[in-house]
């Protein structure tokens, strides 16, 4: 027979860790869609210890071309590092993004290729509840048909009454490829519950 | 993740030679079989370890059959009567194959079984060791040398999803690992006063393409320097106190190596796998029994005793977000357990 008496505690501290400088690295986000959006941020990372700040990279010069048509020069909108160009993205054309970036010491040439998929359409955008650890969650859920032809990826971006709601969604038709799938976008994020949610 | 079913034979021999009076030699083999079964998904991958094609297997289907034979070989030369060398070689092939995080976050260990893509882990280790008491029996000492080989070792790609993703093999990368280390030991076997000194001087590293250039890295689990001492003292008839230090290197892990900021939100980002290091772990334990009555049917005791007595913090996670204070800022937040955690037993037990 034991009989045993305990004290549990856990504790959380914020620790200073030794975290090695590394050569700081560009950043490039491009969006291109079908709708006239075409812009491109070209920023640098930052040490870890660093304040946080966009740290924009201004005086690059960037192109883009549809399927090696002449190139469209994207002009710098502020000076946060942020280009933009009036162009527009059509379904099933490949497009030519080049950065050409000269620093103090070199020249940085960076060049990326993608082509517009076809656009798949929502069957239905509904809310659903499901018991998670013993609590009932609301979550947005998306029906819809994968396109037959394999490589498509999809990205979910969901707003919570109006605020950006961190989780990144995104999920590839490797396993699902040419089926009528339904995601459901739980969030594990507890700064957020689900009551009206739209995508 | 998908259940997965499996069945397991084994056939084992195994004999002892006394070649001569001085040399005793142990020899034995061990032959596996590994049968994975239905019902469930199975996988083909690309190089890029893309899904090219899915095979659904029904209930109780063959999906592959692994036969290995796992030979060994020890041989123990005896010196004189109070010391002797050992000598040993032998192969193990383990189907269940421990996937670990190398994040600095809250442990998210797998176990996974073998599959059609991920193959039995074959590990040879060859060990030298001397044996020698002590002071007229009184101390045992020990000290040993291994190096082990290992063929099919498993580790997450960069940039993994690990959480979301059926296809797990679609996430992993295989490669060769090695782990080599040097242990001492001495013992107080009699007297008062017992007890045991050990320590480990190891290396444990993965060489997978894909993963920190090709090269050489550390597994999670390298440690390179173990330590503990046990001390046990009977201080009367009925008092018995212990004691005893645990020391280890911490985890290999990685750390983010910066942030850079994307669709407006803060990210972090990392080179170099497991080249961190968690804070290293130790730890005192303390203990004292009091013996309250030992009669022919019965014994009590009283056992009382002191886990982590100087109130170590010491890691169980460490995570990395924007400070909560300070939003402009990312800070580093250790997350520890259990600081002394004193109790009191009372142990009863009929004789």
């Amino acid at each position: 027979m034991v009989i045993s008496s305990f004290l549990l505690a856990a504790c959380e501290r914020v620790i200073q860790v030794d975290i090695k400088d590394q050569p700081l690295r560009f950043v490039v986000e491009g969006v291109l869609t079908d709708d006239s959006t075409c812009r491109v941020r070209l920023s640098r990372t930052s040490n870890f210890y660093d304040t946080i700040n966009l740290v924009g990279v201004t005086g690059a010069k960037i192109t883009i071309a549809e399927d090696g048509k002449t190139p469209v020069v994207l002009n710098a909108s502020n000076n946060r590092g942020e280009y933009r160009a009036a162009f527009t993205g059509r379904p099933g054309r490949t497009y030519q993004l080049r950065i050409e970036y000269t620093d103090a010491t070199m020249t940085h040439v960076f060049t990326a290729s993608s082509t517009m998929p076809q656009k798949v359409t929502l069957d239905s955008l509904y809310v659903s509840e499901r018991v998670f650890l013993g609590k009932t969650r609301m979550m947005a859920a998306i029906r819809f048909k994968d396109p037959p032809a394999p490589g498509n990826a999809y990205r979910y971006v969901q707003r919570v009454d109006g605020e950006l709601e961190t989780t990144v969604f995104v999920t590839k038709d490797d396993l699902i490829n040419g089926r009528t799938v339904v995601d459901e976008l739980l969030i594990f994020n507890d700064d957020y519950t689900l009551k009206n949610a739209t995508s | 993740m998908q259940d997965r079913y499996s069945w397991e034979n084994a056939l084992f021999a195994t004999d002892t030679w006394k070649a001569a009076p001085w040399l005793n030699i142990t020899y034995g083999a061990r032959l596996t079989s590994f049968a994975i079964l239905g019902e469930g998904d199975f996988y083909e991958l690309d190089g890029d370890g893309n899904v090219t094609d899915t095979l659904t297997y029904s209930k109780g289907q063959l999906v592959k059959n692994y036969v290995n034979l796992e030979p060994r070989l020890a041989a123990s030369f005896i010196i004189n009567p109070s010391s002797s060398f050992k000598a040993s070689y032998v192969r193990n092939v383990q189907n269940l194959h421990l996937m670990s995080n190398s994040t600095t976050g809250f442990p998210t260990d797998k176990w996974l079984a073998s599959t059609n893509i991920i193959k039995p882990e074959i590990a040879d280790l060859v060990a030298l060791g001397w044996y020698k008491n002590l002071a007229g029996n009184q101390l045992e000492f020990s000290t040993e040398i291994y190096y082990k080989k290992m063929q099919n070792q498993i580790d997450y790609r960069t940039g993994a999803d690990v959480f979301t993703n059926d296809a797990i093999e679609s996430q992993i990368l295989f490669g060769v690992g090695r782990a080599y280390g040097w242990e001492v030991f001495l013992k107080k076997k009699t007297g008062k006063t017992t007890g045991w000194i050990s320590y480990t001087l190891a290396k444990t590293e993965r060489k997978i393409e894909g993963i920190n250039d090709g090269e050489w890295y550390n597994a999670r689990q390298d440690r390179t320097h173990d330590v503990a001492i046990v001390v046990n003292h009977q201080l009367s008839r009925r008092w018995n106190l212990a004691a005893n230090w645990i020391y280890y290197t911490g985890d290999a892990v990685t750390y983010p190596s910066g942030k850079y900021i994307i669709d407006n939100q803060v990210v972090f980002y990392y080179t170099k796998r497991n080249a961190d290091r968690m804070p290293s772990y130790h730890r005192l334990d303390l203990g004292a029994t009091w013996l309250l009555k030992d009669r022919k049917k019965f014994r009590s005791e009283l056992a009382f005793s002191l886990f982590n007595a100087y109130g170590r913090e010491n890691p169980y996670a460490i995570t990395f977000r924007q400070s909560e204070d300070d939003a402009t800022k990312t800070e580093a937040v250790k997350t520890s357990l259990f600081r002394f955690v004193p109790s009191i037993s009372y142990n009863f037990k009929f004789k």
